[in-house]
């Protein structure tokens, strides 16, 4: 697919086709397209735990579940546990064993350099006890990290480029340790769902948000960012922007699939 | 302070400084004058290599870690954009610039007037 189409696409997909299963391969490459993602100081704050649904007795789905979750479960064939590994700071700076900045691969290679003032002595001497080190002694801290985030946007994104269905909601933090054996300093992001979608790609239409000028600025909080038509317009034409939300038919199509399903529909 | 280029070339500073460059861009990287360089710019502010770095960074207890001292490394950045104005050299400022970074202290310049 096109980027713009991608980007585009995002929806919050709620029925997926129970019996279709999803391909392994494609799996992968949402992991791959998140395990790529921007993280500061390279570190591998991002973990992630992939379950088809079929390998869970219905009681570790139940486990699983939150009210705002639990048809999910049942429905999307595959799910991916995005965690934040709060400990991976501290594996980082005391291990040194992966390529982060901790360990100076990132000097060596050339990805940073003298001319933005990056040196190893300045990584070990400054950057590690100053940036890096501050803070350990506490432990692991909960609180989200927007890079294990960062690499669940780039995995979503990878799913709908796949021509997959993905809908984000959380899960239970106690049944997924128990069921899933995430460690202690793992905090939960979301829980992906995967699948073929049972409703038309317009789902409901393209979801609506707050008014641009309300989230963007320019200069200043004061001053909304001037939103250029023109590139509205072209980015309509590129598929970024879609049909708006409701689509006519979306009462009649969520009966319907609720219907297929057997799921409620009144 | 009355310094020779034997002086800069021995000082802890100047020998890490040329093997980090080694280390980073094999032997072109430590090309010729880059000694005299930092020995003018050393006369100028009149302070060794060794000492222009103790300045600034802090050794913290145990000797193995340091904080940046940002007031000193400030001052630093100002008297080498002096000596850039000086020498009309870019290149002639970021040698020295290249010795602040290779041991451990960030430098900067701007490249908009």
């Amino acid at each position: 697919m096109e980027f713009k189409q991608v980007l585009g696409r995002q929806r919050t997909f709620q029925y997926f086709l129970p019996w279709r299963p999803v391909e392994r391969d494609k799996v992968q490459v949402v992991l791959e397209a998140g395990r790529l993602a921007s993280r500061a100081v390279n570190t591998a704050f991002s973990k992630a735990i992939v379950i088809n649904r079929d390998s869970l007795t219905s009681e570790e789905r139940d486990r699983l579940k939150t009210p705002l979750s639990a048809t999910l479960f049942d429905t999307a064939p595959v799910c991916i546990f995005w965690y934040f590994d709060m400990d991976s700071r501290r594996v980082a700076v005391e291990e040194r064993k992966w390529p982060t900045v901790a360990s100076g691969a990132l000097v060596a290679i050339g990805a940073l350099g003298p001319p933005h003032g990056w040196s190893h002595r300045y990584v070990q001497n400054v950057v590690l006890p100053e940036v890096l080190m501050p803070g350990l002694d506490a432990g692991p801290q909960r609180g989200g990290n927007s890079d294990a985030g960062l690499a669940m946007a780039q995995g979503l994104l990878a799913a709908y480029d796949e021509g997959l269905a993905a809908c984000l909601a959380p899960f239970d933090e106690a049944g997924a340790k128990e069921i899933l054996h995430a460690p202690e300093t793992w905090e939960p992001v979301m829980a992906m769902f995967l699948g073929y979608p049972a409703e038309s790609w317009e789902a409901a239409g393209q979801e609506p948000r707050m008014p641009f000028g309300g989230m963007f600025f320019e200069d200043n909080a004061d001053t909304p960012f001037a939103r250029d038509g023109a590139v509205e317009s072209s980015l309509r034409t590129a598929g970024l922007t879609q049909r708006p939300a409701p689509v006519p038919w979306r009462p009649q199509e969520v009966r319907a699939v609720s219907r297929m399903l057997g799921l409620s529909h009144d | 302070m009355d310094i020779g280029i034997e002086d800069v070339r021995s000082n802890e500073s100047t020998r890490r400084w040329f093997a980090s460059l080694l280390d980073l861009w094999g032997p072109s990287g430590v090309r010729p004058g880059l000694g005299e360089t930092l020995l003018n710019f050393c006369t100028i502010v009149g302070k060794s290599p060794d000492d222009i770095i103790d300045e600034c960074l802090r050794a913290k207890s145990g000797g193995d870690t340091f904080v940046l001292r940002t007031r000193a490394r400030k001052q630093f950045m100002e008297q080498i954009e002096q000596f850039e104005a000086k020498t009309g050299s870019r290149d002639t400022a970021n040698v020295v610039r290249s010795f602040f970074i290779h041991n451990g202290v960030a430098m900067n310049p701007s490249i908009l007037d």
